[in-house]
């Protein structure tokens, strides 16, 4: 993985390989709440004709959800999701990775970014995490 | 011959077929007998014009089989008889496209056939051409045959095509309309500004002009759209048909003797719908096979006849279709799966107690149960119930069973004629937008305060004074939004089962085209597909029975049950039910019976604490019962608790007359209140 795509949810740094990442928008203002969906599922948007599903990254992964501006559409295989994001770093070279703590469950490694942590997502395994609820 | 010609005939021939067997399924009325011979007729003289003799012969048999002096005389018999026309069918079909195949399948049921239909000497194939009644000109019944094929040939990609085309053109005409009603709105308000100026007169003309077309318009695409939505339309019996090699296939290994009835009449369905419920129901019909209906031996034990039964039907009812895989067999047990709900982590043991049968049976449908049955090579594919469900819900369809122990299984599924734009109520909730199909909506209403009791330990709205159906607030599904408050719209869903819904506002009817969520948005919440609003949101398409029951699981107060039997007398099924519920839901056992003499002999067999009974019901009414109760020397100090419907002063001493305890009144009836009441006089 030479690079990877990183944007910031709840103050974190996180990263993507760069061919999971579909697409980059403005945050929407308006979206649908799912009923009776796990809090981490924020609602869908209308995305050419279909809905969209958008998910708290930050919430999923157990820490306090900030303001978001940006829409990272994230694709695997089958699964499409959007998360927003505080705000989007795009590609960067991926810093060496250490094999991630137990309770990182969907990443793939850990490493710095400059002087800040990173992790990067495995985004299979996290989307279909996610839509079990 | 030409091979188009082989090709056309191979189409034509399949299609006799299909009818052939739609046909054979309604003998042995009369009409159904004639159109078989001018079938048989037909296809015979297009086997032997084409040079398949050998599909010609065996045709020629068949139709011997069901001329007038081969008839079956008895039931028997033609059970029989038509056995062995679907077997030589079924080797036609394959025969068709392989003689090899037909060559080697022939012999034995050339055999018995020809043992059927009484020699007719040294006649030969030429006498057989014999005339027979109505449309059977060979060369007309081709040409009908090769116009039917040519309409087939349409496709369906182009079909598919044409509905798109249609579809997006139906939006934007809906688009067109409403920005041409705003012109001509803004263009009016600026007539007193500058009145009299030949330009404004100008863009008024254009824009009413536009308005004009634009109703039009719309004319011209409903009409084509509903000319696409018939085109698209495919007869359900087809798809039953098709069953119908897999049911006797399998119930030949399974073993098991199985009468198969198919009704579906003219029911049809959107054709991509026909294909989408294929195996959903094919699922359905393995699993009654397999595990509804019991081995011969164990059904004559339960005198059951040996023969199992099995009926697909299917029917129309308004913009939507019915249907329905039954059988005879042990029925679902919901003491079982409550317990198997309980085992696997599902419900706990309080929420499996408190849970109603109804509501137990619908477990059958979650994805920890489906596959914990016993898993057999047949139906233990990995496919569950949950799938089925899924798949169902997913193009705005609902299923759900109803099973009596010993007695069968029932599944019914219910989904809309057409894919097609499909007209929607659109309401919100804090700024939430969803959709309910028009199809399932009863009426809108109110939400009115008195009118909301409760049932079985769950919100209930009472429709009229008789009907109480289950209260849903969608605020309670939605996060951040305030809960529904007296006045707020309240949409009676009829289907499947009729419950209230409160929102928060109901923006009115729009005319949308559902997609089915993807595959990151199907397994969460209760949604399953979603619309795009003339505005560009997009909006869920509502599931008001999957939320209703969602709320039923989630509603799992601790009641400590009390091992207090209540015998529970009322002719009608729904009050009966009702009362059981909500008894039984406070922890109590209990027993039922339909009227005052059923009572009597529960009492006579079973002890029970106490006795909850209507007033009016036929054979012994409630005072009668309330005597005989008083008059019994075993039950004379049974605490008594009548319901009326009437609640008059007359009916008041009349049951304290004859002896009873209390007294309650249908129409001011409150659940907490009769549960208070029981309590004290079990005390």
């Amino acid at each position: 993985m030479k690079q990877v795509f990183a944007f910031e949810v709840g103050r974190r740094l996180y990263a993507v390989p760069a061919d999971a990442v579909e697409s980059v928008s403005a945050n929407p203002e308006r979206r649908t709440a799912v009923p009776m969906a796990p809090p981490h599922i924020l609602g869908v948007i209308s995305d050419r004709g279909r809905a969209l599903g958008l998910l708290d990254l930050a919430l999923f992964l157990g820490h306090e959800a900030t303001p978001s501006t940006r829409l990272v559409v994230l694709g695997a295989g089958e699964l499409r999701a959007g998360i927003p994001a505080d705000s989007v770093r795009g590609l960067v070279d991926c810093p060496p990775l250490e094999p991630p703590d137990e309770e990182l469950a969907f990443a793939l490694g850990v490493g710095l970014l400059g002087e800040r942590p990173l992790t990067v997502l495995d985004v299979g395994s996290l989307l279909s995490a996610a839509a079990c609820g | 011959m030409a091979s188009s010609h082989q090709e056309l005939f191979l189409r034509v021939a399949t299609q006799r077929l299909d009818r052939l067997e739609g046909l054979l399924e309604r003998l042995p009325e009369e009409a159904a007998l004639a159109e078989l011979r001018r079938e048989l007729h037909t296809l015979k003289g297009e086997a032997n014009v084409i040079g398949r003799r050998d599909v010609g012969r065996l045709v020629h048999l068949l139709e011997d089989a069901f001329g007038p002096s081969a008839l079956p005389r008895d039931e028997a018999s033609w059970a029989r008889r038509l056995d062995l026309a679907l077997e030589t069918s079924d080797l036609l079909r394959v025969g068709l496209g392989d003689p090899e195949e037909l060559e080697q399948g022939r012999g034995p049921l050339e055999a018995i056939l020809s043992e059927l239909a009484p020699a007719r000497g040294a006649a030969g194939p030429q006498a057989l051409e014999a005339p027979l009644p109505l449309r059977s000109e060979p060369a007309q019944a081709e040409a009908s045959a090769a116009a039917s094929a040519r309409s087939l040939s349409i496709g369906e990609l182009r079909l598919d095509l044409l509905a798109e085309g249609v579809e997006r053109t139906t939006l934007a005409r809906a688009r067109i309309g409403s920005s041409s009603r705003q012109l001509l709105k803004t263009l009016t308000s600026l007539r007193d500004a500058y009145d009299g100026q030949p330009w404004l007169k100008e863009l008024l003309g254009s824009a009413r002009q536009l308005s004009e077309d634009s109703f039009a318009l719309d004319q011209s695409v409903q009409q084509l759209s509903e000319v696409v939505r018939e085109l698209r339309l495919s007869p359900i019996q087809g798809l039953f048909l098709d069953f119908r090699r897999p049911i006797r296939e399998l119930s030949r290994r399974l073993g098991k003797e199985v009468g198969l009835s198919l009704e579906a009449g003219q029911a049809e369905l959107d054709h991509a719908l026909v294909e989408l419920l294929r195996e959903p129901l094919l699922h359905l019909i393995q699993n009654a096979l397999d595990h509804g209906l019991e081995p011969g031996e164990e059904r004559e034990a339960a005198g059951k006849p040996r023969a199992g039964s099995l009926a697909l039907r299917a029917w129309q009812e308004g913009t939507r279709v019915r249907l329905s895989v039954g059988d005879d067999g042990r029925g679902l047990d919901p003491t079982r799966l409550r317990e198997q709900a309980r085992a696997v982590g599902l419900l706990s043991a309080a929420q499996a107690e408190r849970l109603s049968d109804v509501d137990a049976l619908d477990l059958a449908f979650s994805a920890g149960l489906s596959t914990a049955e016993r898993v057999s090579d047949i139906s233990g594919r990995g496919v569950g119930l949950d799938v089925v469900r899924a798949r169902v819900e997913q193009h705005r369809g609902r299923v759900w069973v109803e099973s009596e122990l010993g007695r069968g299984t029932t599944f019914h599924l219910d989904v809309p004629i057409s894919l097609l734009l499909a007209p929607a109520l659109h309401v919100e909730v804090s700024g939430n937008a969803y959709a309910l199909g028009v199809d399932q909506v009863e009426r809108v209403t109110l939400l009115e305060e008195e009118r909301i009791h409760s049932m079985a330990g769950r919100p209930a709205y009472s429709l009229d004074g008789e009907t109480l159906v289950p209260l849903v607030d969608l605020a309670a599904a939605v996060p951040g939004a305030a809960p529904s408050r007296p006045g707020s719209p309240l949409v009676i869903v009829s289907s499947p089962r009729r419950l209230a819904l409160a929102v928060e506002k109901v923006l009115g009817q729009i005319e949308v085209v559902f997609r089915p969520l993807d595959a990151f948005m199907s397994g969460i919440g209760t949604a399953r597909s979603s619309c795009v609003l003339p505005d560009g949101r997009a909006a869920l398409l509502l599931a008001p029975e999957a939320l209703s029951r969602r709320r039923a699981r989630e509603l799992s107060e601790d009641a400590r049950p009390q091992a207090r039997t209540i015998l529970v007398a009322d002719d009608s099924p729904v009050t009966r039910e009702l009362l059981v519920e909500i008894v039984r839901s406070a922890g109590f056992r209990v027993l039922s019976a339909e009227d005052g003499q059923a009572a009597l002999r529960t009492l006579s067999t079973s002890p029970a604490d106490l006795l909850l009974t209507d007033l009016e019901m036929p054979i012994l009414d409630g005072i009668g019962l309330t005597r005989a109760v008083r008059a019994d020397p075993d039950l004379h100090d049974l605490p008594v608790v009548l319901i009326t419907t009437r609640g008059s002063d007359a009916d008041r001493r009349a049951c304290l007359g004859a002896g009873a305890d209390a007294f309650l009144d249908k129409s001011r009836f409150d659940e907490g209140a009769l549960i208070e009441l029981l309590k004290r006089l079990l005390a």
